[in-house]
Formats: C-alpha cells, sequence, structure tokens
C-alpha cells in the first residue's frame, strides 16, 4: 500500500512561485502528487519550486501564465495534459491585493484584483472542467480569504474583500453545477505569513494577534495541510464549503 | 497511509456505533490508543473488534455524557490508562424524532443534556485535563448539518447541534493559549444507524440523493477522515471552524 496521500494525481497550482502557492505545490509533491508551477512574473522562483521538488524525487513543471488571460488559461491546461495525460486537482491560489483604503485606490487596481482573484478563477475552472468531468473525478481548491466572509470581520482592502466574497460564491455555484464527481471548496486563510502582509503596520499586527486564539501567525505550510485534506479522498463527502484555516480570529 | 497519531492517547464518546465508531476505528488504526465510550446499557464489543482488526489498541471505557460525575471519571480513567490525553472527540448524541409540539419537557431535557451539555462536559473536562498535563491537543465535536437547516420531526435536536457548534467555537477561543485547538465536523446525510429511520424511507432516501450535489448519502468512514484531519498537524491552524461535510446539500437551493 502506498503511503502518499495524492499518489499519481496532477496538480495544477496556480500563482505557485512564492507564498501559500509554494508551500502547496512543494507539499502535494512531497504527498507523490506531479505538479504544475503556475507563475506569471517570477520564473525564477517558479524553477526554484521545480528544483526542490525534483530535487526530493518529485515531478514538476513550470509554466508561465496570466489567470486573468482565457488563452494564457488554455495554454497552462493544455501543457499539463501535453505532459502528465491528466489534471485530477485545481487550485486556484494566485492573487494579488492593493493594501490600500478605497479612497486611494484606482480602477486599474480595482480590475486587476478581480481579474486576477476572481475571473481567474473562475477561467481556471472552466478549462479544467471538462477534462475533470470525462475522468469523472477532480478536486478545484479555492484559496479565499477569511476577509471574503461575513464573519470572521473583513478588512478595509476593498478590492481584495470582494474579490473573494466573490470566490466564495463562485465556489458554491460551481460544487452545485460540477458535481457528482468534482468537488469545489474554499480555504478561507486569516493573517498568514507571506509577502503580501510584509509591510504590515506593527500595531495592528499586535491586534490581530490578541484576537487570534493560537496568538500566532499562519504560515504557509499551515495552509498546505489543509489544502492537501481537501485534495484528497479523505474530503470525498465534502463539496461547496468555505474552509477557515484562521487560528481562532476573531473569535473573542 | 502513514500513521499520524502513535503514541497518542485519544477517546471518542458514542463510539458503539456509526461515525463515533468509524472514528475510533480510525484513530487507532493511526497508531492512537483509544478510549471507547459507551453508556452503560450500550456493548463496546464490535468497535473493539474493529479495531483489533486493523492492529489498533483500545478499551472500552463506561460513562453516560448526560452525568458529570461519570464524565469525570471517564477522562481519570482515560488519562490513567493512556498516562496522557491528547485527543478528545465528543460524538455522543440521541437523535429522536419528534413533532414540535408533541415534544414533553422530559424528551427535550434528554436532547439536551445529552447532545448539548454532554458536549459541553465532556470537551471542558477533557480540555482541563490537558491543561493540568501541560501540553497541546486537540478536540472535535460531531454537529450536524442540522445545526443550519431545520426539520419538521428535529426541532430541538437542531437547537442542540445549533449549539454544539458554536460551543465548538467559543471553547476554541479560550484554549488557542493552551495550544488546544477546537473544532466540528457537521455531518449531513450519513448511513448510520441514527439515521436509519430516513435513509430507509424511499422517498426521503430520494430526496436526499436528489438534493445533494455529490448525490449520494455518506459513509461513516468518510466523517472520521474528516475527524481524523482536524485532530491531525495537518489541521494545525484551524481552530474555532466547523466544517460542513454534506456533500453539498446546503448549497442547493435550486429544488
Amino acid at each position: 500500500m502506498n503511503d502518499k496521500r495524492l499518489n499519481g494525481k496532477v496538480a495544477i497550482v496556480t500563482g505557485s512561485s512564492r507564498g501559500i502557492g509554494r508551500a502547496i505545490a512543494e507539499r502535494f509533491a512531497t504527498e507523490g502528487a506531479k505538479v504544475i508551477v503556475n507563475w506569471v512574473g517570477r520564473e525564477r522562483d517558479a524553477q526554484s519550486v521545480v528544483d526542490t521538488i525534483e530535487a526530493s524525487g518529485g515531478e514538476a513543471l513550470s509554466v508561465r501564465a496570466d489567470v486573468s488571460s482565457s488563452a494564457d488559461v488554455k495554454e497552462l491546461v493544455r501543457a499539463t495534459v501535453d505532459r502528465f495525460g491528466r489534471v485530477d486537482i485545481l487550485v486556484n491560489n494566485a492573487g494579488v491585493m492593493y493594501t490600500k483604503s478605497v479612497l486611494e485606490t484606482t480602477e486599474e487596481n480595482w480590475d486587476r484584483t478581480i481579474d486576477v482573484n476572481l475571473k481567474g478563477a473562475y477561467l481556471c475552472a472552466k478549462e479544467v472542467a471538462p477534462i475533470m468531468l470525462r475522468q469523472e473525478t477532480g478536486k478545484i481548491i479555492m484559496m479565499s480569504s477569511n476577509s471574503g466572509l461575513y464573519h470572521p470581520s473583513a478588512m478595509r482592502f476593498t478590492e481584495y474583500v470582494t474579490s473573494k466574497a466573490g470566490l466564495n460564491g463562485l465556489t458554491k455555484a460551481l460544487a452545485l453545477a460540477l458535481g457528482p464527481h468534482i468537488t469545489v471548496n474554499a480555504i478561507c486563510p486569516g493573517w498568514i505569513k507571506t509577502a503580501m502582509v510584509e509591510d504590515t503596520d506593527p500595531e495592528v499586527e499586535r491586534a490581530i494577534l490578541a484576537e487570534t486564539a493560537l496568538r500566532r501567525w499562519g504560515t504557509t505550510d499551515d495552509v498546505a495541510g489543509a489544502a492537501v485534506f481537501l485534495a484528497s479522498k479523505e474530503a470525498d463527502f465534502i463539496t461547496g464549503e468555505l474552509l477557515i484555516v484562521a487560528g481562532g480570529r476573531g473569535m473573542h | 497511509m502513514e500513521k499520524r497519531f502513535v503514541g497518542k492517547v485519544a477517546f471518542v464518546t458514542g463510539a458503539t456505533t456509526g461515525i463515533g465508531q468509524a472514528t475510533a476505528v480510525r484513530l487507532a488504526s493511526e497508531g492512537a490508543l483509544v478510549g471507547v465510550n459507551q453508556r452503560p446499557s450500550d456493548d463496546p464489543t464490535e468497535t473493539l473488534r474493529r479495531i483489533k482488526d486493523v492492529g489498533g489498541e483500545a478499551f472500552p471505557v463506561v460513562a453516560d455524557v448526560r452525568d458529570p460525575a461519570q464524565v469525570v471519571a471517564m477522562v481519570q480513567e482515560v488519562a490513567r490508562r493512556g498516562g496522557r490525553l491528547d485527543y478528545v472527540v465528543s460524538n455522543a448524541a440521541i437523535n429522536p424524532m419528534m413533532k414540535w409540539d408533541e415534544t414533553s419537557i422530559e424528551d427535550f431535557d434528554a436532547l439536551s443534556e445529552t447532545n448539548f451539555r454532554g458536549t459541553w462536559l465532556v470537551c471542558t473536562e477533557g480540555a482541563k485535563q490537558m491543561v493540568k498535563e501541560g501540553h497541546s491537543g486537540a478536540i472535535c465535536c460531531t454537529s450536524s448539518l442540522s445545526a443550519h437547516v431545520g426539520s419538521p420531526s428535529q426541532v430541538a435536536y437542531c437547537g442542540t447541534k445549533a449549539g454544539v457548534s458554536m460551543l465548538a467555537k467559543a471553547l476554541g477561543a479560550v484554549l488557542g493559549e493552551h495550544g488546544i485547538r477546537v473544532n466540528a465536523v457537521e455531518p449531513g446525510a450519513i448511513d448510520t444507524p441514527m439515521s436509519a429511520y430516513l435513509l430507509q424511507d424511499p422517498p426521503a432516501l430520494k430526496y436526499y440523493e436528489d438534493r445533494i450535489a455529490l448525490h449520494r448519502v455518506g459513509k461513516p468512514e468518510e466523517m472520521a477522515s474528516v475527524i481524523a484531519f482536524l485532530l491531525s498537524d495537518d489541521a494545525s491552524y484551524l481552530t474555532c471552524t466547523t466544517v460542513l461535510a454534506d456533500a453539498g446539500f446546503i448549497v442547493n437551493a435550486e429544488l
């Protein structure tokens, strides 16, 4: 009996040159999956993820694609099928966040956020769904945010929060549309230590930790553990769910 | 698969049938020493046999979760036999069908004392033991889809399950500083003795199978795998979280 949870599975992880995406790509490979490391601006980082996976005896392929472009997404999926013959898991992880309030952001900020975070997830899901339906198996995971939920509380980064709330709706609608063979779920992380939040004000940081039950920041590995679960057969009876991975933030 | 609970000690309430039984077997199969809780009138033989079959270790521990003294004694017994306590699965519950206007005070109290107060007691006493031992741990409650949707013959039951989900969140908030995580699974339609009345009724079964996005009812083992995840290190940043495992029942508003 093989003891790896994702043995032989083929997984696309968008935006996996760094941060949460990188942790998921590397963990999936450890669990036996063949991984597509997608990137748009950080080729060297993506190659280093592929190198790390291959050095541990895994298989990975670096593919450039801007997920907000349907042409790029088609190429991403085509490259995956060309190399590995199938797609079992899609993690819609690529995302952007402008850390400004609504009075400071621009229309371009709004468009880019919605295009990458929301439309990108839609395009990728739409592209892999026919393949997964033919296979009669597939797992789609959205990297949402607990800021896109009614509770715990939101942040003031308007475009980002709106895109994540949209992603939660997309998750539920796709779960309904793509059953019974495909499950669609979202992970809603709380405050995770990545480059995306590296410029957090120390005072804000203290406030966040004070209202987080586990009294620590989340790590990218924390999120990767939840992603492995949702991608594995262990979660076969879960679809349309928004899994909060936030260390108990905002529960007081 | 890799064994995630080697050297750990757990107990599961209501472990003689259904989801509790499957969970006890799953935890033991991954290396945990498992206290198989039963009411005085229950028979743990089948659960213990299944655990033996997967090469696991377990022992029966008697307690009616309605009785505080029995719950305290159960926690002490598990910690004594295992040398420690790492995981609590609060799963024991009753689910009698009764119309809203035919539910007696006694009926309500039995539901409340078993499902709601029993969960509070089991989790609180388990957590006190972990804090006393001075190490981290994890607690998982079995709640229900019924924490979110009503059902004509389960009005009081639904209330207790909403209470269980909220207890998990509120307890998680205070236990985080001790490194103890508290979460709940909310199962949908699962093929267990508790749901037999429903799933052996063809029109009711058809309703569920049509509405559920995955078009099938679940197996107890599929809830055990969720509970095992929530207890494991893969869930290291999950606390105060409820996991709806209903295969897409609630999400379908199209019927």
